[in-house]
């Protein structure tokens, strides 16, 4: 009988084949996929964050851990799919108008869908009417934004502007961070948070929702 | 007695008594602030002289940049439009999109890597031939003669054990690699390092002692190193160690590293390896020369964490981001301050010299 504790093993330690055979063992055993999701591959990636909060480890083993996810949850969406599963939340993510730079944004997101949330990438260079259409279209919990640049910064005061002027502020949490950004510059420009990576991330995530 | 620029960088570093803080912008002022100071009554001569700072230099022959040592680089191209973009490769083979008439601080997309694995690597090495013509003058001993003389401090660039490999697999790549083909890592960084020996022990016979080096890495993020510090022991340390026991034959005793980033982790490590100093200190990151001071003494040396952000504010922000540093740094010595990353185009020029007025009169004060 499969051992899903081996399973969650597998995705903190970034063991991706194992991850796979052991989720489509579960499967065969009928091991209901969304106890799998909810109760071993979530759980795991919040081990993983954890443990990079405490600089037990860093991006490559974060990486090899999402990587050990996602061959685990390719195996399970079609599946997934049949199911009622609702995401923990929504965020619609990007990099702000003029800046280029998605490393930090695609580890946010990458953590962010290994907590379960559901998330709507915009990509780079993403203007704040863009943000806007993003929110009314999707309608998510949160609008997450990432900045790498002191000159690319105000772009973010600007999309939150543009979230107030379209009648949305108060219909989304705004989660801000990037190399610049800080704790003080989100009090100064209205956003609900900022974060200061990846992992921490998704524990703001999860505290907005509350 | 006259003290020269290069007299008084020796002294600082090796924590002695020099007549006054150097006024040094080590990493420089990206193109986009100089075209702003231009409008704000910049002349148009040389920055340095205007601004008055300490002249250094670093020999621009072996490797002659921080970041890209492929002799011949790869051709910068453009390759085709995107809408409001345009994808083009760079000098180290990477490719990547920007903004169209895009500028140098826009950070870009990077889209495709020259390695993605094994059999890549071949054409990387194929540009990093040590006894390529192309990397040195036609008579190093002029060159020799031209610095023997020399009233500033001039250094070596000592190559990058992590950052080249970064810039050629990506950070993806890079980590991925790590697990997945760690011998190929490893290949990679006793490559460089054969590679650095052959172009430092090149120079360094010829043009005589210089009086620093430089290594540069750029391998961490605001919350930390981008490898761990098991996988730096392992890979790096030992190559470090090669590297500057080689700097040290040749009487250079003022090793730093270029590192972007909270790389406070690492420190340790790269003073086990040799390096004797790091630079820039990104405040943004958390990097604080005066905790550090207190932390390392005189086992560091730094250049930088003078915060940015606090130059594109106002007079009162500079003086509480400056004044303090240097009161306590100044007396410490080994430090020398400066931005904490090239000065970025929203700082104003009076800002600006506002902030090199109070390292003056700071810097000067008891001393000389």
């Amino acid at each position: 009988m499969v051992n899903l504790q081996e399973l969650q093993d597998a995705v903190i330690s970034g063991n991706a084949s194992k991850a796979k055979e052991l989720t489509e063992q579960a499967l065969k055993e009928n091991v209901d996929p969304v106890v799998i999701v909810k109760e071993w591959l979530i759980p795991g990636m919040g081990i993983v964050g954890d443990k990079f909060k405490r600089n037990e480890i860093y991006v490559p083993e974060m990486l090899i851990a999402a990587r050990a996810m996602y061959a685990a949850l390719d195996v399970l969406r079609p599946i997934l799919a049949q199911t009622d599963m609702e995401p923990v939340g929504k965020v619609v993510i990007g990099t702000v108008k003029g800046d280029l730079h998605d490393i930090g944004k695609n580890l946010v997101k990458m953590m962010l869908e290994g907590a379960g949330f559901e998330v709507i990438d915009l990509g780079i260079d993403v203007a704040p009417q863009k943000f806007v259409d993003a929110v009314k279209e999707n309608k998510p919990n949160h609008v997450a934004m990432s900045a790498l640049l002191t000159t690319t910064m105000p772009a973010m005061k600007e999309t939150i502007e543009a979230l107030k002027a379209a009648g949305l502020r108060d219909k989304v949490k705004v989660m801000i961070g990037g190399a610049p950004v800080t704790d003080k510059y989100a009090n100064e420009i209205g956003a609900d948070g900022y974060a200061p990576d990846a992992s921490s991330a998704v524990d703001l995530a999860k505290r907005l929702l509350q | 007695m006259v003290v020269t620029s290069r007299q008084r960088f020796l002294e600082t570093m090796r924590f002695g008594k020099p007549d006054r803080l150097p006024c040094m912008e080590w990493l420089g002022f990206w193109p986009e602030t100089i075209d702003r100071w231009r409008n704000e009554g910049l002349p148009k001569y040389e920055i340095e002289l205007f601004l008055g700072l300490d002249r250094f230099a670093r020999v621009p022959f072996g490797v002659s940049s921080a970041t890209n040592p492929l002799v011949p680089p790869f051709v910068d191209e453009f390759i085709r439009e995107e809408g409001a973009f345009e994808i083009r490769r760079n000098q180290e083979g990477v490719i990547y999109r920007l903004f169209k008439g895009g500028t140098q601080t826009m950070m870009p997309q990077w889209l495709r890597y020259p390695i993605s694995g094994r059999e890549d690597f071949a054409e990387i090495r194929k540009r990093l031939n040590p006894d390529s013509v192309d990397r040195y003058p036609i008579d190093l001993q002029d060159f020799a003669q031209t610095i023997a003389t020399r009233d500033y401090p001039i250094g070596v660039w000592a190559g990058s054990l992590f950052g080249w490999i970064r810039n050629w697999m990506g950070l993806e790549g890079i980590s991925y690699a790590l697990y997945d083909d760690l011998a190929f890592v490893e290949e990679m960084m006793e490559y460089i390092t054969d590679f650095m020996e052959a172009i430092l022990n090149k120079l360094l016979i010829q043009i005589g002692p210089v009086d620093f080096a430089l290594f540069w890495e750029d391998m961490a993020c605001k919350s930390g190193p981008l490898i761990s510090p098991k996988h730096f022991r392992m890979l790096m340390v030992p190559r470090y160690e090669r590297l500057t026991a080689l700097l040290r034959r040749y009487g250079i005793d003022i090793i730093l590293v270029d590192c972007d980033g909270d790389c406070e982790p690492l420190i340790d490590l790269w003073l086990e390896g040799g390096v004797t100093g790091i630079y820039p200190l990104e405040v943004a990151a958390g990097m604080d020369p005066v905790v550090l001071r207190k932390r390392y003494g005189k086992d560091l040396m730094m250049i930088g964490g003078i915060d940015k952000r606090a130059l594109a504010k106002g007079r009162k922000e500079i003086e509480a981001e400056v004044i303090p540093k240097i009161e306590f740094l100044a007396d410490a010595g080994g430090w020398i301050p400066s931005v904490d990353h090239l000065v970025p185009p929203d700082v104003p020029l009076k800002n600006y010299l506002y902030y090199l007025q109070l390292v003056r009169e700071i810097g000067n004060r008891n001393r000389g």
